[in-house]
């Protein structure tokens, strides 16, 4: 099985300006995608916009990633492209004295595979906020 | 501390012995209804008494963290700043925070819970990148374009 991949319309101008290296890995994870489909992905996200839609993370390159929708005729849409640095310290500006904060800096590795379906337990949407704001600032 | 507010503290602590023996009676001849009608009574003159402001050595011990974390916090917006010399903050905005703190240390003993609750955050960090939502939409709505790379 094939799948197409396509780019969200206000994703397209980031996918354009990818350069040098990050452009080859890009090229490489969008050739991954189309043969292999949801394994190709990292990580399973919640949208969070209400939806049912599978949605995952893919790191393709450093801390270079990319959001992608697997929509219906095999079709898998490229959301984002950008940089994002999720391995903050959180062991800095007081964040470790609230001991269970001490969870927050874990790896993504830790996050269910692209191809599961996520937890469908409701978020506590206050303590989301709530983490992300007691979360220490990028260094 | 004057001697007006010294009588109107010594005024709010006999509410409250008196609503608390209330309470205690309730309680013990079964009324649950009376008792939680006397306890709403405490809530009140509780709001009634409370300061409308609270140092840093405070509200650090309320929440059960060091003086620099309550002060990075308040950087962060985390509780509101009611002055700058001498420190205060807000006393509801460090009561609100330590309500949640209190339920985010609850949902930690529960794993499942947890672990859920830091992929979610996680996400919601992803998504508040620069057009990361916006793309979403984008892609959910179908308005989608061709992936030509060159």
């Amino acid at each position: 099985m094939t799948f197409t991949v396509t780019v969200a319309a206000r994703a397209k101008p980031r996918v354009k300006a990818l350069r040098g290296k990050a452009k080859d890995k890009f090229a490489e994870a969008v050739n991954r995608l189309k043969h292999e489909g949801c394994a190709a992905g990292d990580y399973r996200m919640r949208a969070s916009d209400g939806s049912e839609a599978h949605m995952c993370g893919l790191r393709f390159y450093a801390d270079w990633r990319m959001h992608i929708v697997f929509a219906e005729h095999n079709e898998i849409i490229v959301a984002w492209v950008g940089q994002h640095n999720d391995e903050e310290n959180p062991h800095v500006d007081g964040a470790a004295d609230v001991p269970q904060l001490a969870d927050i800096g874990r790896r993504r590795e830790d996050q269910p595979p692209c191809c599961d379906e996520p937890d469908k337990a409701p978020i506590d949407q206050e303590l989301a906020d709530l983490i992300n704001a007691l979360r220490p600032p990028r260094q | 501390m004057t001697r007006r507010e010294q009588r109107a503290l010594a005024a709010g602590f006999i509410t409250l012995e008196d609503t608390l023996h209330r309470t205690e009676d309730a309680l013990q001849n079964g009324s649950v209804k009376q008792a939680l009608s006397e306890l709403q009574e405490t809530q009140h003159t509780v709001a009634a008494m409370r300061p409308a402001t609270i140092d840093v050595a405070q509200a650090a011990v309320a929440l059960g963290v060091s003086e620099p974390t309550v002060r990075a916090w308040t950087r962060r917006g985390l509780m509101v700043l009611a002055s700058e010399q001498p420190t205060m903050l807000t006393f509801s905005s460090v009561v609100d925070l330590r309500h949640r703190l209190q339920r985010l240390r609850e949902t930690a003993g529960d794993t499942k819970r947890w672990q859920s609750l830091l992929a979610a955050a996680a996400d919601q960090r992803e998504l508040a990148e620069p057009g990361a939502r916006e793309g979403l939409a984008d892609a959910l709505a179908g308005n989608t374009e061709p992936l030509i790379l060159t």
